[in-house]
């Protein structure tokens, strides 16, 4: 008789657990996905709205099928908002980008896509009526670094007025590229930036470091070299001040010995 | 029964403690469904592996360190679910020691690679793009195959793109694919059949005139050449030994108005989709016609390419006013997300 009321209120706990377990917010991991529906598309757009209550931490773009974006994916309030091109397009049911956050399985029934845009691969924009997504995958670590790439330096009469500018990107397979930063010269700081990317020294007498980090904290430093090659002096100016300070020090305790004695 | 009370109170203390704390979000989940969203859930630490695991658990997908490029060694699984290749081992490729017997091996982590192998032109330049970006050029041989080996990738997803130019320097479609390599492994992807390229003599011809199709693709392959309108005509043609073909259409079956024609190439059970599609206009006169130019739409700063530079000058106008006609691609005023498509389509890389 013991062992059956036992059981009956071990029943019921676990009967509450159970129909309460789906609600449990926890960490997780879940993928945007789009189906073309058989149909090549090369361009998309979209906004995916957020329920009230369901919390983001991190938006990773590794493997995504988007390759250029025009628009990363980011949140502003309840909704992310992402667009970008795969240039030669792409068919079927291809991850756009993940999102790592405090929410249960339910949660993604509150989730809609609005504004979504995807372009046919013919080069005529027409839209193809595709289907958006989201469901849950499981996380990804990531310890490799985002891919070698290089920088390129161009200028466009219609862009910055023409002056120099940078361009870059690159990809990192895993959990996506975080920012980029630029350092223009061997010395000074990394400055976040964005391509294209209007040169501070137009110059271009300056080694130009762009540094890309992936969502793990990986990070890969593209190096383009300067195009134009300064005299020593300017190169090495800071070096160049120390030694003639101090040459002109020696001399003058030199000669302050020599006056002294 | 007295003596059960307080394991008793303490399941209802629990109960009570777990529905206050979830209530509240039971309710809030009461509040909207509107997507059809397909729930795919994938568990990493079931056993089970399922897509995107590479293994799960004990579960290793069939894997082993041989099949990851390792000569041996133990592989397992990650608590990420993707396999952990720190106990496999590499052959030896340092040479042996000395008398004392020694002699260590170098482990190094296996490199991840592809190898891209197929038909192109004779002599033709063919360009891998890696993601959109140009990874590798080669010169494809007299009998129109061509090889490239790709090294230092990550294993992922990619996408790659092959185009090739024939000796006219008319430019094929880029034929795309998506690959997934894993780490430490060479994926070989072969049988790549680029199309053929296409042009036309005329870019208008007069209604009963013949207009000349041509262009090149592998020596001895059967083309399937379509000219499309209301009706659609095939005709079949064989490309010659330096892969050059020509087709004379007599235009009198044609309606007066805008006409399309595409072509693509079999050989050996293999075949090509069509190819890039080129427009011309059957009417009351004939007006020469310019080779196809070479990354018109989308060259923003006319190297004859379409690539990042070009994307960032359109990105630099994306949703401002008044953008330049090399931005503006569709010239409705503003730079959108069709002219971006438009520029995708015309890629070189």
């Amino acid at each position: 008789m013991k062992n059956f009321q036992f059981s009956i209120f071990n029943f019921q706990f676990l009967a509450l657990v159970f129909l309460l377990l789906p609600n449990i917010v926890f960490a997780a991991t879940a993928v945007t996905e789009i189906d073309t529906r058989g149909i090549e598309v090369n361009a998309l757009e979209g906004t995916l709205v957020l329920p009230e209550g369901m919390r983001i931490r991190e938006i990773q773009t590794g493997n995504s099928v988007i390759l250029i974006w025009l628009e990363k994916p980011r949140q502003t309030g309840n909704a992310i908002t992402f667009a970008g091109i795969t240039p030669g397009g792409f068919t079927g049911t291809q991850p756009v980008f993940s999102i790592n956050g405090d929410f249960a399985a339910q949660d993604l029934d509150g989730v809609r896509f609005t504004s979504v845009s995807a372009l046919k691969n013919d080069g005529s924009g027409a839209s193809v009526p595709a289907r958006m997504s989201l469901s849950l995958a499981s996380f990804r670590a990531d310890s490799e670094l985002p891919e070698e790439f290089t920088p390129t330096i161009a200028s466009d009469p219609n862009v910055f007025d023409g002056k120099f500018f940078l361009v870059f990107a690159t990809q990192d397979k895993s959990s996506g590229v975080d920012r980029y930063e630029v350092r223009e010269g061997r010395w000074g700081f990394f400055r976040e930036a964005e391509s294209p990317y209007l040169l501070k020294h137009q110059g271009l007498n300056r080694d130009v470091y762009v540094k890309a980090t992936d969502n793990a904290g990986n990070e890969r430093v593209a190096v383009l070299a300067a195009r134009v090659h300064r005299a020593w002096w300017e190169r090495y100016g800071l070096l160049a001040i120390l030694m003639v300070i101090a040459v002109v020090t020696l001399a003058y305790k030199k000669a302050w010995i020599r006056f002294t004695k | 029964m007295i003596e059960n009370h307080p394991r008793i109170n303490f399941l209802w203390t629990a109960v009570f403690i777990i529905a206050a704390l979830f209530l509240p979000l039971t309710s809030a989940d009461a509040v909207s469904t509107t997507i059809s969203a397909t729930v795919k859930i994938t568990v990493c630490g079931d056993g089970v592996v399922e897509t995107p695991e590479e293994c799960d658990g004990s579960s290793l997908n069939g894997a082993s360190c041989t099949t990851q490029g390792f000569t041996g060694g133990s592989l397992s699984c990650s608590s990420a679910c993707e396999f952990n290749t720190s106990s496999c081992t590499s052959a030896p490729s340092g040479g042996g020691g000395g008398g004392d017997g020694g002699g260590g091996g170098i482990v190094s982590a296996p490199s991840t690679n592809a190898v891209f192998s197929g038909k192109a032109y004779p002599g033709s330049t063919v360009t891998l793009l890696k993601d959109a970006q140009i990874a590798a050029t080669t010169v494809a041989g007299a009998d129109a195959k061509f090889s490239m080996n790709l090294s230092g990738l990550s294993g992922g997803s990619y996408i790659f793109s092959v185009y090739s130019e024939d000796k006219k320097g008319i430019r094929s479609s880029l034929l795309t694919f998506p690959v997934s390599v894993t780490s430490g492994t060479t994926a070989n992807i072969t049988g790549i059949f680029i199309a053929p390229t296409i042009a036309t003599d005329k870019s208008e011809v007069r209604r009963g005139d013949n207009i000349a199709i041509f262009g090149q693709t592998v020596p001895a392959s059967e083309l399937t050449i379509s000219v499309s309108s209301e009706e659609e005509f095939f005709m079949k043609k064989i490309a010659d030994a330096t892969g050059a073909y020509l087709l004379n259409f007599d235009t009198s079956v044609l309606e007066m108005g805008q006409h399309l024609t595409k072509s693509k190439s079999a050989l050996n059970g293999e075949i090509t989709a069509f190819g890039k599609v080129v427009g011309f206009t059957v009417g009351t006169k004939n007006v020469v016609a310019e080779l196809p130019k070479v990354a018109a739409k989308g060259d923003s700063n006319g190297d004859g390419r379409v690539n990042l530079v070009d994307f960032s000058v359109a990105a630099y106008w994306y949703k401002r006013t008044n953008p330049p006609a090399s931005a503006d691609l569709n010239g409705d005023g503003k730079v959108d997300l069709v002219d971006f498509s438009i520029m995708a389509f015309n890629w070189t890389g």
